[in-house]
C-alpha cells in the first residue's frame, strides 16, 4: 500500500494505491488524520483509482474518515473506485452516504 | 475431477495479503471471472482478518485453510478457514451486518455480511474457547463460459473440462463490468450514524 497526500485548495487529497486490508488500515489511517489535524482541511477526497484489493478494513476507514469530517463540519468525498471496490461500497451503504468525486 | 490444497499460517497481519493471494491462485485454475476471483479473495481476506484480530486477539495462533475445487457440470469452489482462538458466543448475532465487538477500531461489522454476500455459501460454526470455522463456497460457472468459449474458439462444449485447470486464468478484456448479481446493499448509516 502506498498513499500519496496533498493539499488542493481547501481539500487534502488522498491518492491510495496497492491493496487495503487490515494490515495496512492503521498506518493509513493515522497518516490520514495527521494530515488532516496539521492542515485543517474542509474536505477529504480519497482517490480509490489505483487500489486493487480492498476488503472491509477498507470500509472502516473510509467510515471512520466520513465520522471524522462530519464532526469539524467537513466533508468527504470518493473519487475512481474499481468496479470491485464500488461493489463493497455499495453493499455497505457507504455510497449512500458519501459523495462523488467525479474530476479524473 | 476434484482439486485441493491446504494450508497453515501463523496469524500475523501480513499473511492476509498472503492467504488471499495463495486461495486466488488456487481457485484461478478454474477459470473465474474477474469478479469471480475478487469475491473469493475478498471472502478469504474478510475470514482470515476475523480470525487474527478477533480469534486470536492478544496472542499469535495457527489459521487452517483448506480449498477445494470440484467439477461437474460446474465447478464448486469450497473454502475453509479455521482457528482455535477465542470463539464466538452468539454467531447469529455476529453475522448480522454491522454488528461488531470493536467499534472503537474503526471496524465496520460488515465482514459476515460480506462473506455471505460475495460466496454462494456461507457455514460458520463456533465454541467459546474452542474456536471458529467459517465454511464457504462459490460456483464459478463453466457452463456459461463453455457457450462464450464455443463461439470464440469453434471448439465444442465438450473441451469444457479440458480448460478446467487449465489455460485461461487471465481476465478478457470486457471482463470486468459487474452485473448486479446479489447487489443488496445493507445500510450503514442506518443506524443514525
Ligand atoms: N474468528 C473469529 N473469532 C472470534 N470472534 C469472531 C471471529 N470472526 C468474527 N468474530 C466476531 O464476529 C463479529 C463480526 O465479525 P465481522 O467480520 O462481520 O465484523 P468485524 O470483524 O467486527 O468488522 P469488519 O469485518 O467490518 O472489519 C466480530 O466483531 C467478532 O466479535
Ligand atoms: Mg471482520
Amino acid at each position: 500500500m502506498n498513499c500519496e497526500i496533498e493539499q488542493v485548495g481547501g481539500a487534502l487529497v488522498v491518492k491510495l494505491k496497492g491493496e487495503i486490508d487490515q494490515h495496512c488500515a492503521e498506518e493509513l489511517r493515522g497518516d490520514i488524520d495527521r494530515q488532516l489535524d496539521i492542515k485543517h482541511s474542509a474536505s477529504l477526497i480519497i482517490d480509490l483509482g489505483g487500489v486493487d484489493f480492498m476488503d472491509s478494513s477498507g470500509l472502516g476507514l473510509i467510515m471512520g474518515r466520513y465520522r471524522k469530517m462530519q464532526a469539524r463540519g467537513g466533508k468527504l468525498l470518493l473519487a475512481r473506485p474499481t468496479p470491485a471496490v464500488d461493489k463493497l461500497l455499495e453493499l455497505s451503504g457507504i455510497n449512500r452516504l458519501v459523495g462523488r468525486e467525479r474530476t479524473k | 475431477m476434484r482439486n485441493y490444497m491446504k494450508l497453515e499460517i501463523p496469524s500475523k497481519s501480513l499473511n492476509e495479503a498472503f492467504a488471499r493471494a495463495a486461495v486466488g491462485a488456487f481457485a484461478a485454475q478454474t477459470d473465474p471471472t474477474v469478479e469471480e476471483l475478487a469475491d473469493i479473495k475478498t471472502s478469504v481476506s474478510e475470514a482470515v482478518t476475523n480470525s487474527i484480530i478477533h480469534g486470536y486477539r492478544d496472542t499469535v495462533g495457527v489459521i487452517y485453510i483448506e480449498c477445494e475445487a470440484r467439477v461437474e457440470n460446474t465447478c464448486v469452489i469450497e473454502i475453509t478457514v479455521r482457528d482455535e482462538g477465542v470463539g464466538i458466543p452468539d454467531v447469529e448475532r455476529a453475522m448480522e451486518p454491522l454488528f461488531t465487538t470493536a467499534p472503537d477500531e474503526e471496524r465496520s461489522g460488515m465482514g459476515f455480511t460480506v462473506m455471505q454476500s460475495f460466496m454462494d455459501t456461507l457455514d460458520v460454526t463456533s465454541e467459546k474457547g474452542k474456536g471458529t470455522t467459517v465454511k464457504m463456497s462459490k460456483a464459478i460457472n463453466i457452463g456459461t463460459r463453455d457457450e462464450e468459449l464455443e463461439t470464440r474458439t469453434g471448439l465444442p462444449k465438450s473441451a469444457s473440462e479440458a480448460h478446467f485447470l487449465g489455460k485461461r486464468s487471465q481476465p478478457e478484456a470486457g471482463e470486468t463490468s459487474l452485473p448486479a448479481r446479489k447487489r443488496t446493499s445493507v445500510g450503514i448509516g442506518d443506524d443514525g450514524c
